[in-house]
């Protein structure tokens, strides 16, 4: 027995006070009688039970004694000793999964109820950790003696829309547990199997759900939903709307386990498809998803000097603006994405964008051009890692080079015997190819290989920051590549906060927006997607039952608070004193 | 006290007396003894020395003999009116002082307008016995009497009683008390029958000692010996005085019945001109 309020105690005062009521009030009224003889008799024919009169006088005082007790212990929150004993840490799983609901109470609901039982019992001197296993491992109270701010705690915890790093969490339970001898360890989860050391409360129960698992652009004017039916035999209603007007709703019958891709109509030129399912189930995270249609821009390239292979292998990219200029007025012209140099270079190199200097004359920012030799050789594919990207779909059979000039710095790509003939660099965001050779010495630009090559350079130099943006799973640490020009970049989540692109925020389901912003004003926007993910959707199953009886086990265990007794014993002693009070009057 | 009224119409009334009186001067109560009165008893033959005047003359014409007619001689009786002067008997609204002395009046009354003598004894710590009253004059002083006597002090009944200054012979004794007595009532009403007393018992209690009205804790205090008892006056307790009550009053009738005594309960609430006569005629105590 333990009070969970001992502050309660101050209403033991009352007592005081019931007391000095009775000492002050006039304990009898005075009567004179002709004659005590009948009187007496009448007393003595109560000889017997003279104690129990003795007390029935003064028994609406003891009751209303033992009242004013009863309402202090009330008062005081009376529980039976349970719960956690020692040191104990609770974990919650808070992965996706324990979102779904039965009856209107979600598993996390279950899993903080049986939690607060455990902490309501919670002794004098006992200490509770509290980690909540999201994506990453939070701890949220560091063994703490005191009831409130655990209770706080747990009652604080949401579920996340991504999966829990559960392992992590009882890992670092045990890592405490070196230095607290008996460290109990309590996991609270729908999913997690128990451990020699590690207690499971399995939470939640097996239920239906069907999820969209994915949404995409399909041809013109079409789209697709794939759907997974994670239960019974069902019918579902799927309504798609592009850019928040409703464009089509179908109803599928999925039988139980089935997946099955739903075409939609969709209108041409929408920025964001959102497709929800209107039946409720389980769970309702996955009943909702969204597609980001990638958006159209343009690269703006200077070409300096006149190399029609070049002119030629740039022009097979549609998105990009080139501009024909010498190598000296390229620096000066704005926002240049990309700068190819012939031959000759500008005196000062451009401070932005990226640069393709072809058989340079000087050091292309980090990459240095050593002496002209005569080529020996066959050219050859670089083992360097950066190169397998650049040169992937290259034969590079029967190139022939007359003359070179050997690199040196950045990342090989080209080797002839031990030279670089082909280098690339990236420091600070700005990005660098140099070819050591004139294209008019040799027969590469004649070969299949060379527009490959081009493109491949391109896709290094000139990267595609909606290719590069992929849609990701809540919670995921995301890497979107941030222009170097940009003076500002920021991540727009579906709720519209705005947060920094290093570290975007990946917490909520939805279309997010990446934008940067650049001195002269410009705004590039890409819109990307993230989703819940898809392994906690699949809710039909609790675990193994082996943890149901340890679960059991740890409610019975679990302290109870008396209060709710013990008030009802208080009306039951009103209604006592009620009556005695009458039958006294 | 009674009015003249009332006090009239007790003249066609008479005490009455269950034994012929015996030992008394002449009066109008029958007795034993053969004398004047209208009311013939016997013949005997003449014999020298005898009043001429009873001669039957008719019993002479026929058989030539003298015969003597013989008739009851009534005599007078002494009524004893006992009074409960003790301090219980101040109590009630109307107190049953107030009756005790209305009857007592009225006991005096009928007894000395049926020829009787009437004495009245004041019994509380001390005894007080008034003088015999007898003819309209002495009811005068008898009411006198009474107006100076009030309830006081303790009585113990037993004990005073059998010290009362009864005058000899029989005669009938009206004992007026609430009986409400430490020492009980029992020794004391044998003893007035062993001095040959037609003893009669008006017990006389307040509406309140019937049905006493008390709640919650309530200290009483002796009226007579300021004792004082506290009691919790619930339903219970009430109804355990109640049963006391009922217990105590069938034991004093019971005795009463027993002893060959009248006996009268009365509350000081009755109306005396009306329901006391009235209760006192079906109690057979006046005819």
């Amino acid at each position: 027995m333990q009070w969970l309020y001992p502050a309660g105690a101050w209403a033991l005062l009352s007592l005081a006070v019931i007391t000095a009521l009775y000492l002050l009030k006039r304990q009898s009224v005075q009567k004179t009688a002709p004659s005590l003889l009948l009187w007496q008799k009448a007393a003595a024919d109560q000889t017997a039970s003279r104690p129990f009169q003795k007390l029935k006088k003064n028994i609406l005082y003891f009751l209303q004694l033992l009242l004013a007790l009863l309402l202090t212990a009330a008062l005081m929150r009376p529980a039976v000793s349970g719960g956690v004993t020692g040191e104990t840490v609770l974990i919650f799983d808070l992965s996706a999964s324990m979102q779904a609901q039965v009856n209107g109470e979600s598993r996390l609901d279950e899993a903080r109820k049986k939690a607060l039982s455990l902490v309501d019992g919670l002794h004098d001197g006992e200490r509770v950790t509290v980690l909540a296993a999201g994506a990453q491992v939070r701890q949220c109270v560091t063994r703490s003696g005191e009831t409130h701010p655990v209770r706080a705690a747990i009652e604080g915890l949401t579920a996340q829309n991504a999966s829990a790093d559960l392992a992590g969490a009882v890992s670092l339970a045990r890592a405490m547990g070196r230095d607290i001898p008996g460290l109990n360890i309590i996991v609270f989860s729908d999913t997690y199997e128990a451990a020699d050391d590690v207690q499971v409360v399995r939470v939640g129960q097996g239920a239906d759900n069907v999820a969209i698992l994915a949404l995409g652009a399909s041809e013109q004017g079409k789209a697709y939903a794939r759907v997974m039916n994670y239960g019974a035999d069902t019918r579902i209603t799927l309504e798609c709307q592009a850019d928040g007007v409703l464009c089509d709703v179908v109803t599928a019958d999925l039988k139980a386990g089935e997946s099955r891709a739903l075409l939609l109509d969709a209108p041409e030129g929408y920025t964001t498809l959102h497709a929800r399912i209107v039946e409720k189930d389980a769970l309702a995270l996955d009943n909702e998803r969204w597609y980001a249609a990638q958006g159209e821009g343009s690269y703006r390239v200077a070409l300096a000097g006149e190399n029609v292979f070049l002119e030629k292998a740039l022009s097979l990219r549609e998105d990009i603006v080139l501009l024909r200029t010498t190598a000296q007025e390229a620096v000066e012209i704005e926002n240049i994405d990309l700068y190819v140099f012939d031959g000759e270079l500008p005196e000062t190199l451009p401070q932005s964008g990226a640069v393709l200097a072809v058989n340079p004359k000087a050091q292309v920012r980090e990459i240095a051009c050593g002496e002209a030799r005569e080529a020996d050789g066959e050219m050859r594919v670089s083992t360097q890692r950066a190169a397998s990207s650049l040169t992937e779909n290259l034969t590079l059979k029967q190139v022939a080079l007359r003359q070179y000039t050997p690199l040196a710095g950045g990342d090989a790509v080209l080797m002839l015997g031990e030279d670089t003939l082909l280098a690339v660099s990236e420091q600070g965001g700005l990005r660098t190819a140099v070819i050591g050779f004139d294209l008019h010495d040799s027969n590469l630009p004649l070969k299949a290989d060379f527009p490959v090559l081009m493109q491949n350079l391109l896709s290094f130099l000139l990267p595609n920051v909606r290719e590069s943006v992929q849609d990701a799973v809540c919670e995921a640490p995301l890497t979107l590549p941030v222009d170097a020009r940009a003076e500002s970049a920021q991540v727009i989540l579906p709720s519209g906060k705005r947060c920094d692109a290093q570290q975007a925020d990946t917490s909520e389901q939805g279309v997010y927006c990446f934008e940067q912003h650049y001195a002269d004003g410009d705004t590039r926007s890409v819109y990307f997607t993230v989703h819940g993910d898809a392994a906690e959707y699949d809710v039909r199953s609790v675990g193994a039952p082996g943890g149901e009886g340890l679960s059991r086990q740890l409610e019975t265990a679990a302290g109870h608070e008396l209060t709710l007794w013990v008030l009802l014993a208080f009306l039951a002693l009103l209604l006592i004193e009620w009556g005695v009070s009458r039958r006294v009057a | 006290m009674l009015s003249e009224a009332f006090l009239q119409r007790l003249d066609a009334l008479q005490l009455a007396m269950r034994a012929p009186a015996r030992g008394g001067a002449g009066g109008l109560r029958r007795s034993r003894a053969l004398g004047s009165s209208v009311e013939f008893s016997d013949f005997r033959e003449y014999a020298p020395g005898d009043d001429l005047r009873r001669v039957d003359w008719n019993a002479y014409a026929r058989f030539d003999r003298l015969f003597l007619k013989l008739f009851m001689e009534e005599q007078e009786t002494t009524v004893h009116i006992l009074l409960d002067c003790s301090a219980s008997m101040d109590f009630g609204e109307p107190s049953k002082w107030e009756m005790a002395q209305g009857l007592a009046q009225l006991l005096c009354y009928m007894a000395i307008r049926g020829g009787d003598r009437a004495v009245i004894i004041a019994l509380g710590e001390e005894i007080i016995a008034s003088e015999v009253f007898s003819g309209r004059a002495g009811f005068m002083r008898a009411t006198a009497f009474l107006q100076g006597l009030s309830p006081r002090g303790r009585l113990l009944l037993s004990q005073q009683t059998p010290r009362a200054p009864l005058r000899p012979g029989r005669g009938l004794c009206f004992v007026i008390s609430d009986l409400m007595s430490e020492d009980g009532y029992e020794t004391a009403l044998k003893s007035l029958q062993y001095r040959k007393q037609e003893v009669s018992v008006l017990q006389v209690l307040s509406p309140w000692e019937m049905q006493p009205d008390l709640e919650g804790m309530v200290r009483l205090v002796d009226q007579e010996t300021n004792q004082h008892m506290e009691i919790l006056a619930g339903r219970d307790t009430l109804n355990q005085y109640q049963r006391a009550l009922t217990a105590y009053l069938h034991a004093v009738e019971a005795f009463c019945h027993g002893r060959d005594m009248g006996n009268l309960l009365l509350t000081s609430d009755l109306d005396m001109e009306k329901t006391v006569l009235r209760e006192l005629s079906r109690a057979g105590l006046i005819a």
